[in-house]
């Protein structure tokens, strides 16, 4: 009996590779779709996985984990397959490389999917530590001692070192349990707590049905049982897909789609290439099994989407038939304010129109003591003008029947007039109000309406101002005319200056100011300002530091 | 994740690499492949 193993070799007799690296030395043609089939499937779903969730890196941890995966598979399938020695000692070294870091990666897959992020340090660094001999002693006699030609046997003596790789991967799935249960007894939302359920079962079983192979093969001395359990990995792979998917809101019914094609193409190309009959039938089995559970969850998909879809229609037709109702009921609402105002406007004009008569003597000298509620009854119905003029305003402005009559006329007379018509209202509070404006600043607008922004501006600056005074300054920049009402009163916090000029809109705490205000004055005067092509606007330096309203007029 | 662990994963994967290319140099590009002959016997012979 010759000793030199090239010699050796050649009386084993065995078949040399006819495809690339693969020989008809297989002890079975099971092998090729006990492990290129879950190869495909699960490469799929990961392509699918990553490209639907680039930015997740719970995604990215079970992408590089179906990666190795694939390469520990592939890898397999050669020692399977190959008759020539040093192919069988490199590819049996990495795969026992691999393996271990599969593990890790699933470990991480789980923390980013139940925690959102990485284990901390020093348990990361406790792992790399104990990757770290599987890896750099790969090439080693600690992990392949020798190739065994005894008995024509095609298979690598093992070292140490992968023993040790099987102990790393007994504590990561121990690691990996604990968690699982750590986080399941520490969630207290059922829902979340399913997922987390889920999620551990899935990864459990993922390795399980890749270490099924060596288990059931090392206990039993059985190979070709041990193969059936690498079907199983695009199932679990599958699953923890599904998972990322649906409780990241991505979409599942399309990926379902796109897996079922998937699958099938394979499954079905692949029943091209058997020869036995019982083969064809295991694919076939696999196939409708394939079949049926994307099947279901694709048609449910369907069904709940088009019910969805109905459950939307009617919907919308229930929202477009309030929307109808209410833009009626807003149409009516807006009538009743014009008529009810203009029904108001009459007597209140008259008894303000008596009340200045009487007040100027038109009547008789007034007595001294009728003198003060004289003057109340004339402040009530300015007040009360003013704001009927505000609501008309409005239901013109909502209505779309605001008309301007526009002309040319001097606004810093107007400004003048406005102030002399207010300075008895400021005088009350012992307010000073002045007004800083040139001679004959023309503009083109309408000037009951400019009147009426100018009185809501300083009108609202005497409402909030205790003490010190209100100035109103009229003058020319570029093309606009600018009118500023600056006053030392309350104030406005920075956070509510861009929502005082919303309808019924009152800053926080007005009311201790001031109870008369209907939060409608600021709103009339921006709407009639933007309806002159101009704007209103307001600065503040904070509460307590007065404020500052700015209306701008193109000229 | 923290920049360590990133370290840790980064420093893993540069060492399978590295890893990868000696066993292949080894086992492929120098053949240095031990044989176990002991007690060789032909399967078919027994």
């Amino acid at each position: 009996m010759p000793t030199d193993p090239q010699a050796l070799i050649e009386l084993c007799q065995w078949d040399t590779a006819r495809y690339f690296i693969f020989s008809e030395n297989v002890f079975s043609h099971l092998i090729y779709y006990s492990h290129l089939l879950p190869l495909v499937a699960s490469l799929i779903l990961g392509i699918f996985i990553i490209s639907s969730n680039k930015t997740s890196a719970a995604a990215k941890a079970l992408f590089f984990s179906i990666i190795g995966l694939n390469i520990w598979l592939f890898f397999d399938l050669i020692l399977w397959a190959t008759e020539i020695p040093r192919y069988t000692m490199f590819f049996w070294s990495i795969i026992n490389m691999v393996e271990p870091m599969i593990y890790a990666g699933i470990l991480f897959f789980l923390y980013f999917f139940i925690r959102g992020k990485s284990p901390s340090f020093w348990p990361s660094l406790g792992l790399g530590i104990l990757l770290i001999p599987t890896i750099v002693l790969t090439p080693t006699h600690y992990a392949l001692e020798a190739f065994n030609l005894t008995n024509c046997d095609r298979e690598a003596v093992e070292g140490i070192m992968v023993y040790y790789g099987y102990f790393v991967e007994i504590l990561i799935t121990i690691w990996i349990l604990v968690f699982g249960f750590a986080s399941l007894i520490r969630e207290k939302v059922a829902e979340e707590r399913r997922k987390i359920g889920l999620v551990v079962f899935g990864s459990v079983f993922l390795l399980l049905s890749f270490a099924l192979g060596n288990v059931i093969g090392s206990l039993f001395v059985d190979w070709t049982i041990g193969q059936y359990g690498l079907l199983g990995i695009p199932v679990f792979v599958g699953l923890l897909g599904y998972l990322i998917v649906r409780f990241h809101a991505f979409n599942i019914r399309l990926i379902a789609a796109q897996a079922l094609v998937a699958g099938v193409w394979i499954l079905v190309l692949g029943l091209l290439f058997i020869r036995t009959i019982e083969v064809a039938r295991i694919v076939t089995a696999i196939t409708l099994i394939f079949v049926i559970i994307l099947g279901i969850a694709l048609v449910r998909g369907v069904k709940r989407e088009i019910e969805q879809r109905e459950r939307l229609e009617v919907l919308t037709k229930e929202l477009q038939s309030a929307n109808d109702r209410l833009k009626e009921l807003d149409q009516l609402k807006s009538e009743f304010l014009s008529i009810a105002s203009h029904q108001l406007r009459a007597p209140i004009t008259a008894i303000r129109g008596y009340a200045a008569n009487i007040a100027d003597g038109t009547y008789g000298p007034v007595p001294d003591h009728l003198k003060e509620p004289l003057e109340t009854v004339q402040e009530t119905t300015r007040l009360m003008v003013n704001s009927i003029e505000d609501y008309l305003n409005i239901s013109r402005i909502e209505q779309g029947r605001m008309k301007y009559e526009k002309s040319d006329f001097d606004i810093a007379d107007l400004a003048k007039k406005v102030v002399n018509e207010l300075t008895p209202v400021a005088a009350k509070k012992q307010l000073t109000l002045s007004v800083n404006a040139p001679e004959d600043l023309m503009v083109n607008a309408d000037i009951g309406k400019i009147k009426q922004v100018i009185t809501n501006l300083v009108d609202n600056a005497i409402k909030y101002t205790k003490e010190g005074g209100i100035t109103v300054a009229v003058a020319e920049e570029q093309n606009k005319v600018r009118v500023t009402v600056t006053d030392t009163g309350v104030g406005i916090p920075a956070e509510e200056i861009n929502g005082l000029f919303e309808k019924f809109k009152r800053a926080r705490g007005a009311n201790n100011v001031n109870t008369t205000g209907t939060g409608l004055g600021l709103y009339v005067a921006k709407q009639l300002a933007e309806g002159h092509g101009g704007s209103v606007r307001a600065t503040s330096d904070g509460a307590g530091k007065g404020s500052c309203f700015i209306l701008e007029l193109p000229r | 994740m923290s920049p360590g662990v990133k370290t840790i994963i980064l420093t893993l994967l540069a060492l399978s690499i590295g890893a990868t290319v000696v066993s292949y140099y080894r086992y492929i590009v120098v053949g240095d492949v031990p044989f176990i002959t002991e007690g060789f016997t032909l399967e078919e012979e027994e």
